[in-house]
């Protein structure tokens, strides 16, 4: 192993060099930002590999789906039933099917194309469009409102139950981006601004634009929280350089890691737009440690480049293992399979692996050039006053107070823990001035389905026309509506019922199937039209029954999908046919609710685990990554005991929030507790080691945890309930890990005197003069061999 | 809707028009007869085939030979015909041919009704459209046994076949003609063979000749036991979910006075053939009723998916060729708002009037299908009673709707098998269109 302090030496000794090649390396790396490319896309949001999002993809492949857009038009007074309401319903009809990427034959609406009505007229059958031209007298609005309200499968789907709103549904081609779709559908409106009717929209294009207002506010909000940083680290060493040196290593990281993910192809997302903020907290974190260190190296050697050396051989293994466990905790996101999440997690990694490099190369080199710090580390009162109250407690009675307090904390916990809610709607995440949310509740006053869930029939070509497959979709229907988040469906069986009706005399005009199979295939064959192609594909192999939900809160589409899933167990489909449960928004909802939760979950204890393997190994110990992992632990339970007393429902956001929480709260007990050993192999007594590790990495913890807390605290006065968890959870989540970490921690080792802090083997190690035979800690590095170690300590 | 009165137009290729695409590249190496388009040499057809067809020979996906095709072959009662309209006719303010001389319908045309196309003149288009129809009429009334194939980019999909009768009233040679007091263009029966279940279904359409008067189309459905007028809602729907329309029908089926037409200019263009065809090879035997029986080589493949041991789309045109032709290049602008497609462009072959590619735009501008049709060099036969006639000659048929934006597509055109009848020129009472024989087609 390369001598880290002759390396340091190398570094001090050549620093030019080093900065050049830094620059130009950081150069080389900035360039991938110029092809970074900006793209939001739910799709890369959702677990590929569930099975509701396989069977949507499928779905949506060839029926549509993805980018449909509902568009309510409601007129300020009175219904829709009056010729300027209808007029203007037409011709924003006419509008949507000139849109670019729009699927003609998915536009519905009284006026569309695609939307027919079939009338026994004795000796002709009429297939008409439903309103080709705008009615203008009562009469002919009569017919037209007699057309809609007598079949079933056109009630209430064109005009809202209580005839306020006139609806418009616009279906867009999968390949087309929901942003630009957003934006174009919102150009229907225009025209119709100066006439008494309002419009609204709702679906996954408006959510984008959401989505993209929340992407704005990101950006605005990263320079204050580097500001917000910056200025916390000003406060914490009083000195410039205390504050410079964290942000330029921040600064570099996050160029680098944006850098990287322009030259890896990884697309700024709705998920990674924050990326920038969790770097600049995370690199100025790990470098206020090794600020915090020189600063201590300084005050005891007196030479700055002797500090800058023994600063980076003490640290370094230090910060390449805490680094590490960050990354690697990262970079283990992209197990979940969630495309955005992936981008995420190695963007994260990016920024982080980049700012250990950066400490490690162009920070020792740049201190050897600046003039040392020349103010000693202030000693705030409150620091101080909580600094000792920590050492109170965790001496006093072998920490008896910190652990019965702990205890009770984390009973609260549990306690909260039982409380926890799972899951609810998406409008949540929609905050309530945002367009989308207004929009969507002012459709849901007069439309009560706005959320779909889609079922896929599957077989051989042809078996769509079999009666015994229609009649089993009829049942699932039947199934579906018993559920009273089901506010009504709509599939095949509709529109052959509507034709038995209509065409059949044996059906004395009732809507039910036809009772032969080759009635059946006759009506289709000659009834099709452009309506069927939304629920049939041609070669009749695909059907999709499609339900319209009340709400899409996955807890309770959950229980819909289950109950029908067991509903095709207990009635199977005729043979050689598969039914698919489910695809649309609901159940990708609850897809991507149950897949990420849970995936979380498992992320956290990756994380856990990487943890403690990095931890064991360093440590050469494997109750050493037990004891680091431990006040990880406590704070990602008490924050889940955190929602169930806050009412904060556990999901994809806030669970993605704690997973975050557990990386980066790792590096306290990591940075803590290798300094207790290296103080306690020098210390006379466990009180003093302790001292002088809470004097040094315990306040270098508090001023990081303090600094990152407030840097994502700028978040939490965001609108966007994403964005509110990040700035609330993690904040929380940095104050528990920093207090675990220098409280719980700590009673725990001197309780049970761990081996690898205590044995007296590893104690000689750190014996100078002695060849080190167990610690990775490398010969030289720094760690127990300084001189004058009485003197080092500026805060006795 | 209603698909019955579709397929009147589809599944009954009459043999006979094409279609093509814009741009003359004069390549550096231009393709050579003999030479076989594919995805080694596709970059010398560059403009010379409408992109979305010159990406199938890039990808390997269509391979086809060049043939020469020198000189069109002119029945001489056509010529002859073609030559004395020459200033008779003009457009009228439907869009419909009417005498120069008293602005009204003339009760028939032969031939070309504007023989000369000055490509200024703003009725251009309007006027090489009715060219490309009265070409196509000229071949007359036909009963085909054929098949009608949906067809996915590796497989066929899914296949019906069906009885098909057109009797033609308009453009037809002098001796051919019957009395049409009720001013009809055509009438066509289809009646559905198979699948069994749907085996009866039938059809019967009557088209005018007026340009205001729509259609009038009767059903039976066996399962019902009933005849049922209906009307058709919308020409350019797809029916039964395939990618082809009533407007479709051989090549351009639409009624001329929905859309308003504009030349846009004059392009060279590489067309599908049937090389046979053009090597002068056709087999045509007189029926006893008259009209010729056309046979067609029996073991020959004409789709990809007819042949396992293919590389490329199953409704490739494996046995086609293409020849290099001369083509006016029309669009034409639907004036209904509700139709499916915003703008048509159509490649007619100037020298014959016979139509290559058809391809559909939305309402944005955006490329939807492309119709790719087979073209033929008229052969002469001689009736038993020793005078001459004239048909298309055909060996094989390729009529295929692709929708670009799915990637699928719907051909037409083969026999249902080898045994089916193909008969062209065929002769009908006119009483054999009527509701009797539907509910008889129908049982």
């Amino acid at each position: 192993m390369i001598s880290l302090q002759r390396y340091a030496e190398f570094l001090t000794r050549r620093p030019w060099i080093v900065l050049g090649l830094v620059a130009m390396l950081t150069a080389l790396v900035a360039s991938g930002i110029g092809k970074l490319r900006v793209h939001f896309n739910l799709e890369t949001s959702l677990p590929a590999n569930h099975p509701f999002v396989r069977i949507d993809h499928t779905i949506r492949r060839q029926f549509g789906g993805r980018n449909t857009v509902l568009v309510a038009i409601v007129p300020r007074e009175g219904d829709v039933w009056r010729p300027e309401v209808l007029e203007v319903v037409r011709a924003a009809t006419m509008a949507a099917l000139r849109l670019k990427d729009v699927m003609g034959q998915n536009v519905v609406s009284l006026a569309a194309p695609a939307v027919r009505y079939v009338e026994d007229r004795g000796d002709r059958i009429e297939v008409e469009y439903l309103m080709r031209e705008t009615p203008r007298t009562a009469e002919e609005i009569a017919r037209l409102r007699q057309r809609v309200e007598s079949d079933p499968q056109l009630r209430g789907m064109l005009v809202t139950p209580d005839n306020r709103a006139a609806l418009l549904i616009v279906d867009f081609w999968d390949q087309a981006s929901g942003l630009d779709l957003g934006k174009e559908v919102l150009t229907l409106a225009e025209p119709f601004r100066g006439q008494p009717v309002d419009f609204y929209f709702t679906g996954e294009p408006i959510v984008a634009l959401m989505n993209e207002e929340q992407s704005r506010e990101v950006g605005w909000r990263i320079p204050v929280t580097f500001a917000v940083i910056a200025a916390m680290l000003l406060a914490s060493f009083r000195n410039v350089q205390g504050m410079f040196v964290p942000m330029l290593t921040a600064t570099l990281s996050t160029l680098w890691g944006l850098g990287l993910m322009g030259h890896t192809g990884i697309v700024v997302d709705t998920w990674n737009v924050a990326t920038p903020i969790l770097l600049i907290a995370i690199a100025a974190g790990h470098s206020a440690q090794m600020l915090k260190r020189y600063t201590e190296e300084v005050a005891a050697r007196g030479d700055n480049r002797a500090a800058v050396i023994s600063s980076t051989a003490a640290i370094g293994p230090v910060m390449i293992a805490a680094g590490s466990v960050a990354a690697l905790g990262f970079a283990s996101l992209g197990l979940i399979g969630v495309p955005a999440i992936t981008g995420f997690g190695l963007a994260c990694a990016y920024g982080i692996a980049s700012a250990v490099f950066l400490e490690m190369t162009f920070i020792p080199a740049l201190r050897t050039l600046l003039p040392p710090p020349r103010n000693p580390l202030p000693k705030s009162v409150v620091v101080e006053r909580i600094l000792h109250v920590l050492r109170f407690g965790i001496l006093y009675r072998r920490g008896l107070f910190v652990l019965a307090g702990a205890g009770a904390v984390l009973l609260l916990g549990a306690a909260g823990v039982g409380r926890i809610r799972t899951y609810g709607s998406t409008r949540e995440y929609m905050p309530r001035d945002s367009m989308a949310r207004r929009h969507l509740e002012e459709i849901e006053k007069h439309f009560p389905g706005a959320f779909t869930m889609t079922i896929l029939y599957q077989g051989n070509p042809g078996d769509m026309e079999r009666l015994e497959v229609l009649r089993h979709m009829d049942g699932l229907r039947a199934e579906l509506e018993r559920n009273g988040l089901v506010w009504r469906t709509a599939s095949v069986v509709d529109l052959v019922k509507s034709l038995n009706k209509t065409l059949n005399p044996d059906a004395q005009g009732a809507y039910v199937l036809p009772e032969n199979q080759e009635t059946v295939k006759q009506l289709l064959f000659l009834g099709a039209s452009p309506a069927f192609e939304r629920f049939v594909d041609r070669s009749n192999s695909k059907a999709v029954l499609m339900a319209y939900l009340r709400d899409d809160d996955s807890a309770l589409v959950g229980p819909l999908v289950r109950g029908a899933q067991e509903w095709v167990r207990q009635n199977p489909a005729p043979p050689g046919v598969e039914v698919l449960i489910a695809g649309g928004a609901g159940p990708t909802v609850l897809a991507a609710n149950e897949h990420m939760t849970y995936a979380k979950i498992v992320n956290i204890a990756v994380i856990l685990a990487t943890i403690y393997a990095i931890s064991s190994l360093m440590m050469r110990s494997p109750l050493g990554g037990l004891y680091v992992i431990t006040p990880i632990v406590v704070a990602v339970f008490l924050l889940f005991g955190l929602l169930g007393w806050t009412g904060i429902r556990l999901d994809m956001g806030s669970a993605a929030v704690i997973a975050m929480a557990a990386g980066v709260g790792a590096d306290y007990a990591i940075y803590f507790l290798y300094r207790f050993r290296e103080e306690r192999r020098r210390a006379a007594s466990d009180a003093e080691a302790m001292e002088r590790t809470l004097q040094t990495s315990g306040r270098a913890v508090m001023f990081v945890a303090g600094a990152i807390g407030a840097g994502f605290g700028v978040m939490g006065f965001s609108k966007f309930l994403g964005l509110h968890l990040f700035g609330t959870l993690m904040p929380t989540a940095m104050v528990l890990s920093c207090l675990a970490a220098i409280s719980v921690m700590p009673v725990l080792i001197l309780r049970m005197r761990p081996r690898f802090v205590f044995e007296a083997r590893v104690l000689a190690d750190a014996v100078p003069g002695e060849k080190p035979r167990r610690a990775l800690l490398p010969a030289g590095s720094g760690v127990g061999t300084g001189a004058a170690e009485a003197a080092r300590d500026p805060h006795p | 809707m209603l698909a019955v009165v579709v397929a009147a137009g589809l599944f009954c290729s009459a043999a006979g028009v094409g279609l093509a695409e814009e741009g003359a590249a004069a390549a550096k190496d231009p393709l050579r007869p003999g030479e076989v388009l594919n995805a080694s040499n596709w970059e010398k057809a560059k403009g010379l085939l409408p992109p979305e067809i010159l990406e199938h020979y890039r990808k390997g996906e269509y391979a086809n030979p060049i043939v020469e095709w020198p000189e069109f072959h002119w029945p001489e009662d056509f010529r002859a015909a073609t030559e004395r309209n020459a200033g008779r006719f003009a457009i009228g303010p439907n869009g419909e041919v009417v005498e120069r001389s008293t602005g009204k319908q003339p009760a028939f045309v032969m031939g070309f009704p504007f023989p000369k196309i000055d490509p200024e003149d703003p009725e251009a288009g309007a006027k090489i459209v009715w060219n490309y129809f009265y070409l196509t009429w000229y071949w007359g009334s036909m009963h085909a046994e054929s098949q009608g194939n949906w067809v996915g980019p590796n497989a066929l999909e899914r296949r019906t076949d069906q009885d098909v009768h057109f009797f033609y009233y308009d453009g037809l040679p002098e001796r051919d003609r019957v009395p049409n007091p009720q001013n009809f263009l055509m009438q066509q029966l289809i009646a559905v063979r198979s699948p069994a279940d749907l085996n009866g279904t039938a059809a019967l359409t009557w088209r005018y000749r007026d340009p205001n008067k729509r259609d009038s189309a009767w059903t039976f459905i066996p399962a019902l036991r009933r005849v049922r007028a209906i009307s058709p809602a919308n020409r350019s729907d797809g029916f039964l979910g395939s990618d082809m329309s009533q407007d479709d029908g051989p090549f351009f089926d639409g009624k001329r006075e929905d859309f308003r037409w504009k030349l846009v200019g004059e392009v060279d263009q590489l067309r599908l053939v049937d090389p046979l065809n053009l090597d002068g090879h056709s087999r045509h035997t007189w029926h006893p009723a008259g009209g010729w029986l056309a046979e067609w080589p029996a073991d020959l493949k004409m789709l990809g998916w007819e042949d396992p041991a293919r590389k490329g789309v199953a409704w490739a045109p494996i046995s086609a060729a293409l020849a290099k032709r001369r083509f006016w290049l029309v669009e034409g602008t639907p004036k209904d708002q509700y139709y499916l497609f915003g703008r048509l462009e159509l490649y007619i072959d100037k020298e014959s009037y016979q139509g290559a590619w058809n391809r559909k735009f939305s309402w944005q501008g955006e490329l939807r299908n492309t119709m790719q049709v087979m073209s033929y060099d008229p052969h002469k036969y001689i009736r038993p009673d020793g005078t001459p006639d004239w048909v298309q000659g055909s060996n094989m048929a390729f009529n295929c709707v692709e929708n670009v934006k799915a990637h699928r597509a719907t051909t037409a055109g083969p026999k249902s098998s080898p045994q089916s009848v193909f008969h062209v020129r065929a002769r009908y009472a006119p009483a054999f269109f009527d509701m009797a024989t539907l509910a008889r087609f129908g049982k």
